[in-house]
């Protein structure tokens, strides 16, 4: 085992910052449609062709929104982690067969919420927020908006849990991510903490939007 | 009389409070869904305008709950009796970091407002009174990721005081704030007062709050008492042991500098030393660099010079162990007995081994009849035992513990301290603690030392 000392240090993922670029400029509807469109398109597309084609297209989205390389790993690394999760669940099920589809829906997967941590590094939440709130209902748009807003909250704690687990002995290190025996810790040390820090911070967030006068579910039905 | 549903949420006010008064609460009483009895019984409460309530008690005892009830922001459940309010009331709840709904500070303030209705102009003017009477003039445009937490938090305190509440209602407001924070906060509760506004202040320290609080209560098992006035004082520790002139070097740090993600240099050069046995505390502001110290410390992150020797050796699994702030980040397995497994394990202890330490440690930390419960069910201050415990297992040369009371009562508090004690005894780690408090019991620690922007003071 690698043992510890190679972590990187916490950044900060899906964070917005301005670079003045043509994509900043954009109006948030159109990128709103620009992420729905490369969502759809990942989800449909089969081939490998069609796959790289968006790879392809978000890359050079990141690179024209003045964005560095280092902030499109610090986006796609939770991602990748995923990815690794899903290729393992293929190989449980599929064994050497499940290979080639594990791989197509790990990158579906990324493919599918790149382009929302793009928008979310060229736009301000409160531009997002207003332009949904014109086209949907307000606690719909305050779900979308405040998981948005939670994202670089979630990744932090992503962090912490990683680093507080390794010091445990669970196998987290970037080099145990090509072992399948690993990737258990993944989802019993960081998945589970995660999912039940991710629910309490999402039930803080509703309480403290409810306090400022947001409509409780029952009474806005 | 008249029994208000707790279901009511916040686009209902409640009923209003007789004249003269901001609140008023009448038998009140509330069991959660699902619960065995109910958290409070028979609540009497009166706040008149301007009036600050310091509301006292042990976790679990109610204190969240009460305030939620006056905020109407409980879920439906069993409850009975009457709360009556003048205007509605503004609950600060405990984590500022879900609070905050906007990425900049004005739209923050805009979000309640908007969802008044009110025409922009009014909203633009009472968002700038909020501001102001928090000592945040000037701060609309400021992007909120860029604020300290004692700002921030008074960033969502501006955006509640923007909607006029007839009360304001602080959750533990003490405890993610370093001293520096609570004053610039209890400045502003002051004169939030003088102004005539009612706060209720539920919090487990009373120290900073002193100065504006007329009235101290505390909950009792889910009953109101009267409170002594100054219950801090009650938080004691057993004293050091004196330490060996030979001891081991349990920890050497010479030259440590550290970065973060954005560059900026949080370690300038820090060079210390703890001898196996010795309890050091370290204090510094939020930001001041500790977290990043103990990270380095325990090989965590890498750092950009210097060097850490623990026991000797490189920082692993089993010689160093770091807790977190939040214990919850530590647990996941389906019992506490496999959760003080685990790191052992891990460690490729003999099964046998690893059951014997368990049932040690378990009885050494008081956690004999919590072994095969799931930790997630556990209270926080359990849960936070039952992190230090899979800490200890290992029999780590050194211990690091980040902000280890925040959330914790008085009593758990004095727990955890006399378990250390216990355990330093028997084990002679060295132990390092970082916070922005001094120690819950002022001569608990062996040397107490200050970091101040990435530098140690003398």
């Amino acid at each position: 085992m690698s043992g510890l000392g190679a972590g990187p240090v916490a950044g900060q993922a899906f964070h917005y910052r301005d670079t003045g670029s043509a994509l900043h400029r954009l109006g948030a509807g159109w990128k709103l449609l620009a992420v729905a469109t490369f969502g759809a398109a990942a989800l449909a597309a089969r081939g490998p062709l069609g796959l790289g084609a968006i790879a392809a297209a978000l890359a050079l989205g990141y690179r024209g929104a003045g964005l560095r390389a280092g902030e499109l790993w610090q986006d796609a690394r939770w991602l990748v982690v995923q990815g690794a999760i899903v290729v393992g669940l293929y190989l449980l099920r599929d064994g050497a067969a499940g290979l080639a589809p594990g791989a197509r829906t790990a990158l579906q997967l990324l493919l599918f919420f790149l382009p929302g941590a793009l928008l979310l590094r060229t736009t301000p939440s409160a531009r997002i927020l207003a332009t949904l709130r014109r086209a949907l209902p307000e606690r719909l748009a305050f779900a979308l908006s405040t998981g948005l807003r939670l994202l670089p909250a979630f990744s932090r704690e992503l962090h912490e849990i990683r680093m507080a687990q390794r010091l445990r002995g669970a196998r987290l290190s970037a080099s145990d991510l090509w072992r399948p025996r690993a990737w258990r810790d993944w989802v019993d040390c960081v998945g589970l903490p995660l999912v039940v820090r991710a629910i309490r911070m999402a039930e803080e967030a509703a309480l403290a939007a409810e306090v400022r006068g947001l409509p409780r579910r029952e009474e806005s039905a | 009389m008249a029994s208000r549903t707790a279901a009511s949420g916040a686009a209902t006010p409640p009923p209003p409070a007789p004249d003269g008064l901001a609140l008023a609460v009448e038998a009140f009483g509330f069991a959660w869904p699902g619960a065995d009895a109910p958290t409070l019984r028979s609540i009497a409460l009166r706040l008149a305008p301007g009036e600050c309530v310091w509301l006292g008690g042990a976790s679990g005892s109610g204190k969240t709950t009460l305030l939620r009830a006056i905020a109407g922001l409980l879920p439906v459940g069993d409850a009975r009796g009457q709360v009556r309010t003048r205007g509605r009331p503004a609950l600060l709840l405990q984590n500022v970091e879900t609070q905050l709904l906007a990425t900049r500070v004005d739209d923050e303030l805009d979000f309640g407002l908007a969802l008044r209705g009110l025409p922009e102009a009014e909203r633009r003017a009472r968002a700038g009174r909020a501001l102001g009477a928090l000592g945040l003039a000037g701060f609309e445009a400021r992007a909120v990721d860029d604020l300290s937490a004692g700002e921030k938090q008074r960033v969502v305190l501006a955006a509640l005081l923007a909607l006029e509440p007839g009360i304001l209602l602080l959750d533990e407001p003490s405890s993610q704030l370093d001293p520096d924070g609570r004053r610039r906060l209890a400045e502003c509760l002051g004169e939030l007062a003088r102004r005539g506004h009612a706060l209720l202040i539920a919090d487990h320290v009373l120290t900073p709050w002193a100065d504006c609080v007329d009235r101290c209560l505390a909950l009792d098992k889910g009953t109101l008492v009267a409170s002594p006035r100054f219950p801090d004082a009650a938080a004691r520790g057993p004293e050091p042991r004196p330490l060996a002139a030979d001891a081991p070097v349990a920890l050497a740090v010479d030259g440590l500098r550290a970065s973060d993600g954005a560059g900026r240099e949080t370690l300038r050069g820090v060079s210390l030393r703890v001898a196996a046995g010795e309890r050091v505390h370290l204090t510094g502001r939020n930001g001041a660099g500790k977290s990043t110290l103990l990270r380095a410390v325990a090989g965590l992150l890498r750092p950009a010079g210097g060097r850490v020797r623990i026991a000797g050796g490189a920082a692993v699994p089993g010689r160093v162990g770091l807790l977190f702030q939040n214990p919850e980040r530590n647990l996941f397995e389906r019992s506490v007995g496999d959760e003080i497994a685990f790191g052992l394990r891990r460690l490729g202890w003999p099964e046998a081994d690893v059951a014997a330490r368990v049932r040690d440690v378990l009885a050494r930390c008081g956690l004999e009849r919590r072994a095969g419960r799931s930790p997630l069910r556990l209270s926080f201050g359990e849960q936070h035992r039952v992190a230090l415990a899979s800490l200890l297992a290992p029999r780590p040369a050194l211990l690091l513990l980040d902000e280890p009371f925040t959330g914790l009562d008085l009593e758990s508090r004095a727990r955890v301290l006399e378990l250390l004690d216990r355990e330093q005894a028997a084990a002679g780690f060295g132990l390092l603690v970082a916070s922005h408090d001094p120690p819950p019991a002022a001569r608990w620690a062996h040397r107490r030392l200050a970091l101040a922007d990435g530098r140690l003071a003398p």
